[in-house]
Protein backbone atom coordinates (compact mmCIF):
# COMPACT_ATOMS: atom_id res chain seq x y z
CA UNK A 1 0.00 0.00 0.00
CA UNK A 2 1.61 3.39 -0.98
CA UNK A 3 0.86 6.59 1.02
CA UNK A 4 2.17 9.44 -0.57
CA UNK A 5 1.09 12.70 -1.93
CA UNK A 6 1.23 12.47 -5.89
CA UNK A 7 0.30 15.02 -8.27
CA UNK A 8 -2.87 14.23 -10.84
CA UNK A 9 -4.44 15.19 -13.80
CA UNK A 10 -2.18 17.39 -14.56
CA UNK A 11 -2.82 20.43 -17.28
CA UNK A 12 -0.80 19.94 -20.50
CA UNK A 13 0.00 23.80 -20.67
CA UNK A 14 -0.58 25.21 -17.12
CA UNK A 15 -2.96 28.11 -16.39
CA UNK A 16 -2.71 30.81 -13.28
CA UNK A 17 -2.02 29.23 -10.33
CA UNK A 18 -4.35 31.20 -8.83
CA UNK A 19 -7.26 29.50 -10.27
CA UNK A 20 -5.96 26.41 -8.68
CA UNK A 21 -6.78 24.00 -11.53
CA UNK A 22 -3.26 23.30 -13.15
CA UNK A 23 -3.33 19.75 -11.56
CA UNK A 24 -4.78 18.14 -8.29
CA UNK A 25 -3.00 16.42 -5.43
CA UNK A 26 -3.64 12.94 -4.27
CA UNK A 27 -3.02 11.96 -0.73
CA UNK A 28 -4.53 8.65 -0.78
CA UNK A 29 -3.40 5.37 -1.13
CA UNK A 30 -2.30 3.89 -4.35
CA UNK A 31 -3.11 0.06 -3.17
CA UNK A 32 -0.62 -2.55 -4.17
CA UNK A 33 -2.94 -5.64 -3.88
CA UNK A 34 -4.19 -6.85 -7.43
CA UNK A 35 -7.84 -6.98 -8.69
CA UNK A 36 -8.66 -9.71 -10.58
CA UNK A 37 -11.65 -9.13 -12.72
CA UNK A 38 -14.67 -11.75 -12.93
CA UNK A 39 -15.39 -12.10 -16.33
CA UNK A 40 -19.04 -11.90 -16.72
CA UNK A 41 -19.03 -12.48 -20.83
CA UNK A 42 -15.79 -12.81 -23.32
CA UNK A 43 -16.64 -13.76 -26.68
CA UNK A 44 -14.70 -16.74 -28.48
CA UNK A 45 -12.85 -14.10 -30.98
CA UNK A 46 -11.50 -12.57 -28.06
CA UNK A 47 -7.59 -14.19 -26.30
CA UNK A 48 -7.00 -13.12 -23.20
CA UNK A 49 -3.40 -13.13 -21.49
CA UNK A 50 -1.69 -11.85 -18.92
CA UNK A 51 0.63 -8.95 -20.53
CA UNK A 52 1.79 -5.67 -20.55
CA UNK A 53 2.89 -4.89 -23.21
CA UNK A 54 1.46 -1.56 -23.35
CA UNK A 55 2.31 -0.10 -20.21
CA UNK A 56 4.05 2.85 -21.62
CA UNK A 57 1.15 4.21 -23.45
CA UNK A 58 0.72 8.14 -22.68
CA UNK A 59 -1.52 8.44 -19.67
CA UNK A 60 -3.61 11.66 -18.86
CA UNK A 61 -3.12 11.05 -14.81
CA UNK A 62 0.47 12.10 -14.62
CA UNK A 63 3.48 10.46 -14.62
CA UNK A 64 3.63 9.28 -11.17
CA UNK A 65 0.97 6.79 -11.05
CA UNK A 66 2.05 4.86 -13.75
CA UNK A 67 5.03 4.55 -11.75
CA UNK A 68 3.19 3.16 -8.87
CA UNK A 69 0.71 1.11 -10.54
CA UNK A 70 1.36 -2.51 -9.73
CA UNK A 71 -1.94 -4.11 -10.15
CA UNK A 72 -2.43 -7.56 -12.14
CA UNK A 73 -2.48 -7.05 -15.97
CA UNK A 74 -4.87 -8.08 -18.44
CA UNK A 75 -4.71 -8.18 -22.20
CA UNK A 76 -7.61 -8.71 -24.41
CA UNK A 77 -6.71 -9.06 -27.76
CA UNK A 78 -8.94 -8.91 -30.96
CA UNK A 79 -8.18 -9.71 -34.11
CA UNK A 80 -11.83 -9.60 -35.97
CA UNK A 81 -15.10 -8.36 -35.51
CA UNK A 82 -15.80 -9.20 -31.67
CA UNK A 83 -18.89 -9.49 -30.23
CA UNK A 84 -18.17 -8.38 -26.23
CA UNK A 85 -16.67 -8.47 -23.45
CA UNK A 86 -17.69 -7.14 -20.10
CA UNK A 87 -15.40 -7.21 -16.88
CA UNK A 88 -16.40 -6.31 -13.25
CA UNK A 89 -13.54 -5.89 -10.71
CA UNK A 90 -14.64 -5.80 -7.07
CA UNK A 91 -11.99 -3.15 -5.26
CA UNK A 92 -13.52 -4.31 -1.91
CA UNK A 93 -10.47 -3.72 0.36
CA UNK A 94 -8.80 -1.39 -2.00
CA UNK A 95 -7.26 -2.96 -5.36
CA UNK A 96 -5.35 -1.39 -8.25
CA UNK A 97 -5.98 -3.23 -11.74
CA UNK A 98 -4.76 -3.05 -14.99
CA UNK A 99 -6.38 -3.39 -18.28
CA UNK A 100 -5.02 -3.69 -21.67
CA UNK A 101 -6.98 -3.51 -24.83
CA UNK A 102 -5.45 -4.59 -28.29
CA UNK A 103 -7.14 -4.17 -31.39
CA UNK A 104 -5.36 -5.66 -34.16
CA UNK A 105 -5.84 -4.22 -38.06
CA UNK A 106 -9.74 -3.84 -38.91
CA UNK A 107 -10.55 -5.58 -36.49
CA UNK A 108 -13.43 -4.33 -33.48
CA UNK A 109 -13.15 -4.65 -29.70
CA UNK A 110 -15.91 -3.91 -27.59
CA UNK A 111 -15.33 -3.99 -23.86
CA UNK A 112 -17.19 -2.86 -21.11
CA UNK A 113 -15.90 -2.65 -17.40
CA UNK A 114 -17.88 -2.54 -14.48
CA UNK A 115 -16.05 -1.02 -11.34
CA UNK A 116 -17.60 -2.02 -7.80
CA UNK A 117 -16.65 -2.56 -4.25
CA UNK A 118 -16.01 -0.53 -0.91
CA UNK A 119 -11.90 0.88 -0.54
CA UNK A 120 -9.95 2.77 -2.94
CA UNK A 121 -9.90 1.76 -6.21
CA UNK A 122 -7.51 2.34 -8.66
CA UNK A 123 -7.75 1.43 -12.47
CA UNK A 124 -5.55 2.02 -15.68
CA UNK A 125 -6.52 0.66 -19.23
CA UNK A 126 -4.34 1.05 -21.67
CA UNK A 127 -5.27 0.81 -25.28
CA UNK A 128 -4.16 0.25 -28.80
CA UNK A 129 -6.09 0.81 -31.54
CA UNK A 130 -4.48 -0.37 -34.93
CA UNK A 131 -5.06 0.57 -38.56
CA UNK A 132 -8.91 0.40 -39.46
CA UNK A 133 -9.61 -0.90 -36.01
CA UNK A 134 -12.49 -0.22 -33.30
CA UNK A 135 -12.54 0.20 -29.70
CA UNK A 136 -15.47 0.78 -28.02
CA UNK A 137 -14.76 0.71 -24.53
CA UNK A 138 -17.99 1.59 -21.45
CA UNK A 139 -16.78 2.55 -17.80
CA UNK A 140 -19.44 2.10 -15.25
CA UNK A 141 -18.00 3.25 -11.96
CA UNK A 142 -20.33 2.78 -8.99
CA UNK A 143 -17.85 1.99 -5.95
CA UNK A 144 -18.53 2.72 -2.56
CA UNK A 145 -19.46 6.48 -1.88
CA UNK A 146 -16.40 6.31 0.93
CA UNK A 147 -13.93 5.62 -1.51
CA UNK A 148 -11.32 6.88 -3.69
CA UNK A 149 -11.48 6.13 -7.03
CA UNK A 150 -8.80 6.59 -9.94
CA UNK A 151 -9.09 5.87 -13.63
CA UNK A 152 -6.84 6.06 -16.13
CA UNK A 153 -7.06 5.68 -19.84
CA UNK A 154 -4.50 5.77 -22.18
CA UNK A 155 -4.94 4.94 -25.95
CA UNK A 156 -3.55 5.68 -29.43
CA UNK A 157 -5.04 5.32 -32.55
CA UNK A 158 -3.48 4.50 -35.62
CA UNK A 159 -4.83 5.75 -39.08
CA UNK A 160 -8.66 5.05 -39.65
CA UNK A 161 -9.13 3.86 -36.19
CA UNK A 162 -12.36 4.86 -33.78
CA UNK A 163 -11.96 4.59 -30.13
CA UNK A 164 -15.70 5.40 -28.61
CA UNK A 165 -15.49 6.10 -24.71
CA UNK A 166 -18.50 5.99 -22.38
CA UNK A 167 -17.86 6.48 -19.23
CA UNK A 168 -20.28 7.06 -16.36
CA UNK A 169 -19.28 8.40 -12.75
CA UNK A 170 -21.47 7.14 -10.29
CA UNK A 171 -19.60 6.24 -6.96
CA UNK A 172 -16.68 7.31 -4.92
CA UNK A 173 -15.90 9.61 -2.02
CA UNK A 174 -13.36 11.71 -4.52
CA UNK A 175 -12.81 10.43 -8.16
CA UNK A 176 -10.28 11.47 -10.62
CA UNK A 177 -10.51 10.24 -14.04
CA UNK A 178 -7.80 10.36 -16.94
CA UNK A 179 -7.89 10.24 -20.50
CA UNK A 180 -5.24 10.32 -22.85
CA UNK A 181 -5.70 9.95 -26.39
CA UNK A 182 -3.05 10.56 -29.21
CA UNK A 183 -5.06 10.35 -32.47
CA UNK A 184 -1.76 9.92 -34.48
CA UNK A 185 -3.04 7.94 -37.56
CA UNK A 186 -4.86 9.66 -40.49
CA UNK A 187 -8.67 9.72 -39.79
CA UNK A 188 -8.28 8.35 -36.83
CA UNK A 189 -10.82 9.61 -34.48
CA UNK A 190 -11.95 9.63 -30.73
CA UNK A 191 -15.48 10.14 -29.28
CA UNK A 192 -16.43 10.69 -25.67
CA UNK A 193 -19.34 10.64 -23.82
CA UNK A 194 -19.45 10.94 -20.06
CA UNK A 195 -22.09 11.17 -18.02
CA UNK A 196 -21.65 11.47 -14.25
CA UNK A 197 -23.53 12.45 -10.49
CA UNK A 198 -22.03 13.93 -8.35
CA UNK A 199 -23.48 13.65 -4.69
CA UNK A 200 -23.36 15.29 -1.71
CA UNK A 201 -19.91 15.82 -0.25
CA UNK A 202 -18.27 13.98 -3.16
CA UNK A 203 -15.66 15.30 -5.37
CA UNK A 204 -15.19 14.62 -9.49
CA UNK A 205 -11.85 15.46 -11.17
CA UNK A 206 -11.55 14.82 -14.98
CA UNK A 207 -8.74 15.43 -17.59
CA UNK A 208 -9.29 14.55 -20.88
CA UNK A 209 -6.22 15.17 -23.08
CA UNK A 210 -6.64 14.58 -27.03
CA UNK A 211 -3.34 15.28 -29.21
CA UNK A 212 -4.19 15.50 -32.91
CA UNK A 213 -1.12 14.25 -34.59
CA UNK A 214 -2.95 12.62 -37.66
CA UNK A 215 -4.25 14.19 -40.79
CA UNK A 216 -7.66 14.90 -40.99
CA UNK A 217 -8.42 13.52 -37.61
CA UNK A 218 -11.65 14.02 -35.28
CA UNK A 219 -12.43 14.28 -31.26
CA UNK A 220 -15.67 14.40 -29.68
CA UNK A 221 -16.02 15.29 -25.87
CA UNK A 222 -19.02 15.49 -24.34
CA UNK A 223 -19.84 15.90 -20.63
CA UNK A 224 -22.69 15.68 -19.06
CA UNK A 225 -23.56 15.31 -15.48
CA UNK A 226 -25.48 16.65 -12.09
CA UNK A 227 -23.92 18.41 -9.27
CA UNK A 228 -25.72 17.66 -5.80
CA UNK A 229 -25.38 19.54 -2.48
CA UNK A 230 -21.64 20.94 -1.59
CA UNK A 231 -20.36 18.58 -4.70
CA UNK A 232 -16.96 19.61 -6.12
CA UNK A 233 -16.08 18.87 -9.86
CA UNK A 234 -13.18 19.98 -12.29
CA UNK A 235 -13.40 19.18 -16.06
CA UNK A 236 -10.56 19.97 -18.19
CA UNK A 237 -10.43 19.17 -21.35
CA UNK A 238 -7.81 19.51 -23.94
CA UNK A 239 -7.70 19.51 -27.62
CA UNK A 240 -3.83 19.20 -28.66
CA UNK A 241 -4.21 20.20 -32.98
CA UNK A 242 -0.60 19.48 -33.23
CA UNK A 243 1.81 20.38 -35.99
CA UNK A 244 1.08 18.55 -39.53
CA UNK A 245 -2.81 17.57 -38.38
CA UNK A 246 -4.56 19.49 -41.20
CA UNK A 247 -7.94 19.11 -41.85
CA UNK A 248 -8.18 18.22 -37.92
CA UNK A 249 -11.87 18.89 -35.86
CA UNK A 250 -11.82 18.76 -32.32
CA UNK A 251 -14.84 19.82 -29.98
CA UNK A 252 -15.43 19.69 -26.39
CA UNK A 253 -18.85 20.04 -24.64
CA UNK A 254 -19.87 20.15 -20.92
CA UNK A 255 -23.41 20.61 -19.80
CA UNK A 256 -24.40 20.97 -16.26
CA UNK A 257 -27.63 20.44 -13.72
CA UNK A 258 -27.47 21.97 -10.22
CA UNK A 259 -29.18 20.16 -7.85
CA UNK A 260 -29.24 21.81 -4.50
CA UNK A 261 -26.76 24.35 -3.26
CA UNK A 262 -23.67 24.92 -2.91
CA UNK A 263 -21.57 23.46 -5.15
CA UNK A 264 -18.05 24.15 -7.02
CA UNK A 265 -18.16 23.76 -10.79
CA UNK A 266 -14.80 24.31 -12.70
CA UNK A 267 -14.75 23.76 -15.97
CA UNK A 268 -11.45 24.36 -18.45
CA UNK A 269 -11.93 23.76 -22.04
CA UNK A 270 -8.27 24.33 -23.83
CA UNK A 271 -7.44 24.33 -27.23
CA UNK A 272 -4.15 24.71 -28.35
CA UNK A 273 -3.35 24.88 -31.67
CA UNK A 274 -0.32 25.16 -33.64
CA UNK A 275 -1.64 23.94 -37.29
CA UNK A 276 -3.51 26.24 -39.63
CA UNK A 277 -6.08 24.44 -41.09
CA UNK A 278 -8.16 22.70 -38.53
CA UNK A 279 -11.09 23.50 -36.71
CA UNK A 280 -11.53 23.27 -32.37
CA UNK A 281 -14.75 24.15 -30.72
CA UNK A 282 -15.74 24.59 -27.44
CA UNK A 283 -19.09 25.19 -25.30
CA UNK A 284 -20.25 24.55 -21.84
CA UNK A 285 -23.90 25.31 -20.38
CA UNK A 286 -24.79 25.11 -16.68
CA UNK A 287 -27.69 26.09 -14.31
CA UNK A 288 -30.60 25.11 -12.56
CA UNK A 289 -33.19 23.75 -14.23
CA UNK A 290 -35.67 25.90 -15.31
CA UNK A 291 -39.05 27.89 -13.07
CA UNK A 292 -40.71 26.81 -16.84
CA UNK A 293 -39.65 23.67 -16.77
CA UNK A 294 -40.42 23.03 -13.59
CA UNK A 295 -44.24 24.55 -14.09
CA UNK A 296 -45.01 22.48 -17.14
CA UNK A 297 -43.95 19.49 -15.83
CA UNK A 298 -45.41 19.95 -12.86
CA UNK A 299 -48.97 20.38 -14.50
CA UNK A 300 -48.54 17.45 -15.66
CA UNK A 301 -48.54 16.05 -11.79
CA UNK A 302 -44.77 15.57 -11.55
CA UNK A 303 -43.73 17.41 -8.47
CA UNK A 304 -40.52 19.85 -8.20
CA UNK A 305 -38.03 17.27 -6.73
CA UNK A 306 -39.06 14.42 -9.18
CA UNK A 307 -38.90 16.84 -11.88
CA UNK A 308 -35.49 17.36 -11.15
CA UNK A 309 -34.75 13.49 -10.81
CA UNK A 310 -36.60 12.97 -13.89
CA UNK A 311 -34.29 15.27 -15.93
CA UNK A 312 -31.40 14.07 -14.27
CA UNK A 313 -32.05 10.53 -15.18
CA UNK A 314 -32.48 11.50 -18.77
CA UNK A 315 -29.33 13.08 -18.29
CA UNK A 316 -27.95 9.90 -17.65
CA UNK A 317 -30.27 8.02 -19.99
CA UNK A 318 -28.44 9.76 -22.77
CA UNK A 319 -25.19 8.87 -21.78
CA UNK A 320 -26.37 4.96 -21.30
CA UNK A 321 -27.48 4.31 -24.45
CA UNK A 322 -24.07 4.91 -26.31
CA UNK A 323 -23.38 1.44 -24.08
CA UNK A 324 -23.08 -1.38 -26.53
CA UNK A 325 -23.29 -4.73 -24.58
CA UNK A 326 -27.16 -4.95 -23.35
CA UNK A 327 -26.50 -6.70 -20.33
CA UNK A 328 -24.09 -3.40 -18.97
CA UNK A 329 -26.25 -1.19 -20.33
CA UNK A 330 -29.33 -3.22 -18.39
CA UNK A 331 -27.13 -2.86 -15.13
CA UNK A 332 -26.09 0.85 -15.82
CA UNK A 333 -29.81 1.56 -16.14
CA UNK A 334 -30.44 -0.65 -13.00
CA UNK A 335 -27.77 2.19 -10.96
CA UNK A 336 -29.70 5.28 -12.29
CA UNK A 337 -33.40 3.86 -11.32
CA UNK A 338 -35.47 5.65 -8.63
CA UNK A 339 -35.31 2.46 -6.54
CA UNK A 340 -31.39 2.57 -6.49
CA UNK A 341 -32.01 6.19 -5.19
CA UNK A 342 -34.13 5.32 -2.73
CA UNK A 343 -37.32 6.22 -4.47
CA UNK A 344 -39.12 9.04 -5.68
CA UNK A 345 -40.61 11.65 -4.21
CA UNK A 346 -44.46 11.56 -5.61
CA UNK B 1 -74.59 17.30 -12.87
CA UNK B 2 -71.77 17.96 -9.40
CA UNK B 3 -69.64 21.11 -9.36
CA UNK B 4 -66.45 20.36 -10.79
CA UNK B 5 -64.46 23.86 -10.44
CA UNK B 6 -65.72 26.27 -8.70
CA UNK B 7 -64.08 29.91 -9.22
CA UNK B 8 -64.57 32.71 -6.31
CA UNK B 9 -64.03 36.20 -6.75
CA UNK B 10 -60.17 35.72 -7.41
CA UNK B 11 -58.10 38.37 -8.02
CA UNK B 12 -54.65 37.50 -9.64
CA UNK B 13 -51.58 39.58 -10.23
CA UNK B 14 -48.05 39.40 -12.15
CA UNK B 15 -45.28 41.75 -10.82
CA UNK B 16 -47.70 43.20 -8.76
CA UNK B 17 -49.95 43.95 -11.80
CA UNK B 18 -53.62 43.05 -11.24
CA UNK B 19 -54.96 40.83 -13.92
CA UNK B 20 -57.59 39.60 -13.31
CA UNK B 21 -60.44 41.20 -11.16
CA UNK B 22 -62.77 38.98 -9.07
CA UNK B 23 -63.36 36.22 -11.20
CA UNK B 24 -65.86 33.92 -10.89
CA UNK B 25 -67.04 30.57 -12.87
CA UNK B 26 -68.93 27.32 -12.49
CA UNK B 27 -67.94 24.44 -14.64
CA UNK B 28 -70.16 20.97 -13.75
CA UNK B 29 -68.20 17.81 -14.59
CA UNK B 30 -68.95 16.71 -17.75
CA UNK B 31 -69.45 20.47 -19.37
CA UNK B 32 -67.63 22.02 -22.25
CA UNK B 33 -67.14 25.94 -21.39
CA UNK B 34 -65.25 28.58 -23.46
CA UNK B 35 -63.54 31.22 -22.12
CA UNK B 36 -63.44 34.25 -25.36
CA UNK B 37 -62.44 37.72 -25.02
CA UNK B 38 -60.16 40.09 -26.65
CA UNK B 39 -56.06 39.96 -26.96
CA UNK B 40 -54.50 40.79 -23.29
CA UNK B 41 -57.80 40.16 -21.92
CA UNK B 42 -56.48 37.66 -18.77
CA UNK B 43 -57.35 34.43 -20.82
CA UNK B 44 -54.22 33.02 -20.14
CA UNK B 45 -53.28 34.08 -17.15
CA UNK B 46 -56.55 32.69 -15.94
CA UNK B 47 -55.73 29.40 -17.07
CA UNK B 48 -52.38 29.71 -15.63
CA UNK B 49 -53.53 30.42 -11.98
CA UNK B 50 -56.08 28.11 -11.72
CA UNK B 51 -53.44 25.43 -12.98
CA UNK B 52 -51.19 26.96 -9.77
CA UNK B 53 -48.46 28.75 -12.13
CA UNK B 54 -46.27 30.98 -9.24
CA UNK B 55 -45.33 33.39 -11.27
CA UNK B 56 -49.31 34.46 -10.70
CA UNK B 57 -50.20 35.39 -7.29
CA UNK B 58 -53.47 34.71 -5.86
CA UNK B 59 -54.34 38.03 -4.16
CA UNK B 60 -57.49 36.93 -3.22
CA UNK B 61 -60.17 34.68 -3.99
CA UNK B 62 -60.40 30.97 -3.91
CA UNK B 63 -60.58 28.04 -6.38
CA UNK B 64 -62.19 24.89 -4.87
CA UNK B 65 -61.98 21.42 -7.68
CA UNK B 66 -63.49 18.18 -7.05
CA UNK B 67 -64.83 19.47 -3.82
CA UNK B 68 -61.14 20.44 -2.38
CA UNK B 69 -59.44 24.22 -1.78
CA UNK B 70 -56.60 23.98 -4.14
CA UNK B 71 -56.21 27.80 -4.10
CA UNK B 72 -52.78 27.51 -2.68
CA UNK B 73 -51.98 23.67 -3.83
CA UNK B 74 -48.51 23.26 -6.21
CA UNK B 75 -49.58 22.63 -9.49
CA UNK B 76 -48.96 18.87 -9.28
CA UNK B 77 -51.24 18.47 -6.59
CA UNK B 78 -53.58 20.32 -8.75
CA UNK B 79 -52.83 17.75 -11.80
CA UNK B 80 -53.35 14.56 -9.64
CA UNK B 81 -56.50 16.21 -8.62
CA UNK B 82 -57.77 15.63 -12.12
CA UNK B 83 -56.42 19.23 -13.80
CA UNK B 84 -55.21 19.15 -17.32
CA UNK B 85 -54.18 22.60 -19.22
CA UNK B 86 -52.85 22.32 -22.73
CA UNK B 87 -50.06 25.09 -23.01
CA UNK B 88 -50.33 27.89 -25.87
CA UNK B 89 -46.79 27.26 -25.73
CA UNK B 90 -45.48 23.96 -24.88
CA UNK B 91 -42.21 23.45 -23.77
CA UNK B 92 -39.71 22.31 -25.33
CA UNK B 93 -37.59 19.89 -22.63
CA UNK B 94 -34.43 18.40 -24.14
CA UNK B 95 -33.07 15.03 -22.88
CA UNK B 96 -36.95 13.69 -21.96
CA UNK B 97 -38.09 11.51 -24.38
CA UNK B 98 -41.91 11.70 -24.72
CA UNK B 99 -42.42 8.02 -23.74
CA UNK B 100 -40.17 8.49 -20.81
CA UNK B 101 -42.25 11.85 -20.05
CA UNK B 102 -45.58 10.29 -19.95
CA UNK B 103 -44.92 7.07 -18.59
CA UNK B 104 -43.03 8.95 -15.69
CA UNK B 105 -45.82 11.64 -15.54
CA UNK B 106 -48.69 8.70 -15.57
CA UNK B 107 -46.52 6.94 -12.37
CA UNK B 108 -46.27 10.67 -10.51
CA UNK B 109 -50.03 10.59 -11.59
CA UNK B 110 -51.22 7.55 -9.78
CA UNK B 111 -48.60 6.58 -7.61
CA UNK B 112 -48.23 3.57 -9.58
CA UNK B 113 -45.56 1.67 -11.64
CA UNK B 114 -47.24 1.46 -15.23
CA UNK B 115 -46.91 -1.38 -16.80
CA UNK B 116 -44.74 -1.23 -20.48
CA UNK B 117 -47.15 -3.40 -22.45
CA UNK B 118 -50.13 -1.20 -21.28
CA UNK B 119 -48.80 1.95 -21.80
CA UNK B 120 -47.07 1.41 -25.15
CA UNK B 121 -50.21 -0.35 -26.28
CA UNK B 122 -52.36 3.28 -25.16
CA UNK B 123 -49.30 5.47 -26.10
CA UNK B 124 -49.47 3.85 -29.72
CA UNK B 125 -53.52 4.19 -30.17
CA UNK B 126 -53.46 7.98 -28.91
CA UNK B 127 -50.32 8.63 -31.47
CA UNK B 128 -52.43 7.01 -34.26
CA UNK B 129 -55.47 9.04 -33.40
CA UNK B 130 -54.14 12.04 -33.76
CA UNK B 131 -51.48 10.70 -36.87
CA UNK B 132 -48.76 11.56 -34.76
CA UNK B 133 -45.29 9.49 -36.32
CA UNK B 134 -44.53 6.55 -33.58
CA UNK B 135 -40.97 7.78 -33.95
CA UNK B 136 -42.06 11.02 -31.83
CA UNK B 137 -42.25 9.03 -28.77
CA UNK B 138 -38.49 8.55 -28.91
CA UNK B 139 -38.04 12.68 -29.19
CA UNK B 140 -37.24 14.59 -27.24
CA UNK B 141 -40.45 16.70 -25.46
CA UNK B 142 -41.04 19.14 -27.92
CA UNK B 143 -37.44 19.48 -28.82
CA UNK B 144 -37.68 20.59 -32.82
CA UNK B 145 -41.20 19.75 -32.90
CA UNK B 146 -43.59 22.33 -35.25
CA UNK B 147 -45.78 24.10 -33.70
CA UNK B 148 -48.77 21.59 -34.79
CA UNK B 149 -46.66 18.86 -33.52
CA UNK B 150 -46.29 20.79 -30.24
CA UNK B 151 -50.23 21.16 -30.08
CA UNK B 152 -50.73 17.72 -30.70
CA UNK B 153 -48.52 15.97 -28.41
CA UNK B 154 -50.26 18.25 -25.99
CA UNK B 155 -53.54 16.76 -26.68
CA UNK B 156 -51.79 13.05 -26.64
CA UNK B 157 -51.20 13.92 -22.99
CA UNK B 158 -54.59 14.70 -22.64
CA UNK B 159 -55.38 11.28 -24.43
CA UNK B 160 -52.36 9.61 -21.95
CA UNK B 161 -53.30 11.65 -18.63
CA UNK B 162 -57.49 11.37 -19.11
CA UNK B 163 -58.07 14.01 -16.32
CA UNK B 164 -61.62 15.83 -14.82
CA UNK B 165 -60.80 18.57 -16.81
CA UNK B 166 -59.23 20.06 -19.36
CA UNK B 167 -57.52 23.70 -19.47
CA UNK B 168 -57.16 24.02 -23.49
CA UNK B 169 -55.09 27.66 -24.21
CA UNK B 170 -55.30 28.54 -27.27
CA UNK B 171 -54.57 24.75 -28.60
CA UNK B 172 -55.81 25.23 -32.05
CA UNK B 173 -53.80 28.72 -32.65
CA UNK B 174 -51.17 28.39 -35.98
CA UNK B 175 -52.57 24.95 -36.89
CA UNK B 176 -53.76 24.10 -40.54
CA UNK B 177 -57.41 23.39 -41.09
CA UNK B 178 -56.20 18.95 -40.88
CA UNK B 179 -54.17 19.53 -37.56
CA UNK B 180 -57.24 21.35 -36.27
CA UNK B 181 -59.73 18.38 -37.56
CA UNK B 182 -56.81 16.10 -35.80
CA UNK B 183 -56.69 17.34 -32.25
CA UNK B 184 -60.16 18.48 -32.36
CA UNK B 185 -60.73 14.55 -32.67
CA UNK B 186 -58.51 13.97 -30.06
CA UNK B 187 -60.97 16.47 -27.41
CA UNK B 188 -63.65 14.91 -29.13
CA UNK B 189 -62.26 11.23 -27.92
CA UNK B 190 -61.49 12.59 -24.19
CA UNK B 191 -65.19 14.21 -23.66
CA UNK B 192 -66.75 10.69 -25.05
CA UNK B 193 -64.26 8.29 -23.05
CA UNK B 194 -63.67 10.33 -19.95
CA UNK B 195 -66.67 12.73 -19.42
CA UNK B 196 -64.33 14.91 -19.11
CA UNK B 197 -65.10 18.86 -18.57
CA UNK B 198 -63.58 21.69 -20.58
CA UNK B 199 -62.35 25.18 -20.82
CA UNK B 200 -61.20 26.05 -23.72
CA UNK B 201 -59.19 29.22 -23.70
CA UNK B 202 -59.67 30.73 -27.46
CA UNK B 203 -60.51 34.29 -29.47
CA UNK B 204 -61.50 32.23 -32.46
CA UNK B 205 -63.46 29.76 -32.77
CA UNK B 206 -62.83 26.97 -35.30
CA UNK B 207 -62.25 24.34 -32.63
CA UNK B 208 -65.10 25.13 -31.16
CA UNK B 209 -67.11 23.23 -34.19
CA UNK B 210 -66.51 20.04 -32.57
CA UNK B 211 -68.13 19.95 -29.83
CA UNK B 212 -71.58 21.20 -27.90
CA UNK B 213 -70.90 24.33 -26.15
CA UNK B 214 -72.62 24.68 -22.47
CA UNK B 215 -71.42 27.93 -21.21
CA UNK B 216 -69.71 31.05 -22.69
CA UNK B 217 -67.94 33.85 -20.40
CA UNK B 218 -66.18 36.63 -22.17
CA UNK B 219 -63.49 38.29 -20.42
CA UNK B 220 -62.32 42.10 -20.75
CA UNK B 221 -59.66 43.28 -18.91
CA UNK B 222 -59.31 41.28 -16.26
CA UNK B 223 -63.09 41.02 -15.20
CA UNK B 224 -65.51 38.78 -16.60
CA UNK B 225 -67.91 41.02 -18.63
CA UNK B 226 -70.65 38.42 -19.57
CA UNK B 227 -71.90 34.16 -19.12
CA UNK B 228 -74.20 32.49 -21.49
CA UNK B 229 -74.92 29.82 -23.86
CA UNK B 230 -73.08 28.86 -26.91
CA UNK B 231 -75.43 31.85 -29.14
CA UNK B 232 -72.34 33.98 -27.85
CA UNK B 233 -69.83 32.32 -29.50
CA UNK B 234 -72.15 33.21 -32.37
CA UNK B 235 -72.82 36.70 -31.64
CA UNK B 236 -69.09 37.16 -30.73
CA UNK B 237 -68.16 36.04 -34.13
CA UNK B 238 -70.66 38.54 -36.15
CA UNK B 239 -70.33 41.32 -34.51
CA UNK B 240 -67.13 40.99 -32.26
CA UNK B 241 -66.03 42.06 -29.08
CA UNK B 242 -67.54 45.63 -28.87
CA UNK B 243 -70.24 45.91 -26.90
CA UNK B 244 -68.08 43.73 -24.37
CA UNK B 245 -65.46 45.92 -24.28
CA UNK B 246 -68.35 48.57 -23.67
CA UNK B 247 -69.92 47.07 -20.53
CA UNK B 248 -65.87 46.27 -19.13
CA UNK B 249 -66.45 50.26 -19.10
CA UNK B 250 -64.15 51.27 -21.66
Amino acid sequence: MTNENIILNPLPVKTWNSLKMNEVSYSGEIPEEACTPEIKKLSDELKLTRNETLSGIRSAAGDKLSDLMQGESILIESDSEASSAVLSYDFTGSRSARLFLHAKENSRLPVSVVMTGDGTAVLEIKILAEAGSTVDLSVIQNVGCESDVITDIGCICESNATFNLTKLELGGRNEYVAVSVDLSGEHSSFSANSGYRVKTNQSLDMNYVVRHTGRKTESNIFASGILENDSTKVFRGTIDLIKGCAGAKGTENEDILLLGDNQVNQTIPLILCNEEDVEGNHGASIGRLDDNIIFYLGSRGISAKAAEDIIAHAKLDAIISHIQDEDAKAFAHSLISPEADGGEDA
Amino acid sequence: MSTLLEVSNLNVSIDDKHILHDVSMQINEGEAHVLMGPNGAGKSTLGYALMGNPQYTIESGKIVFAGSDITSESPDKRAKAGMFLSFQTPLEVPGLTVESFLRSALEQRTGKRIKLFDFKKKLAAAMELLQLDPSYAKRDLNVGFSGGEKKKTEILQLLMFRPKLAILDETDSGLDVDAVRLVSNGIKTYLEEENGALLVITHSTRILDAFDIDKTHVIVDGHVVADGDASMVDDINENGYEKYIEMAGK
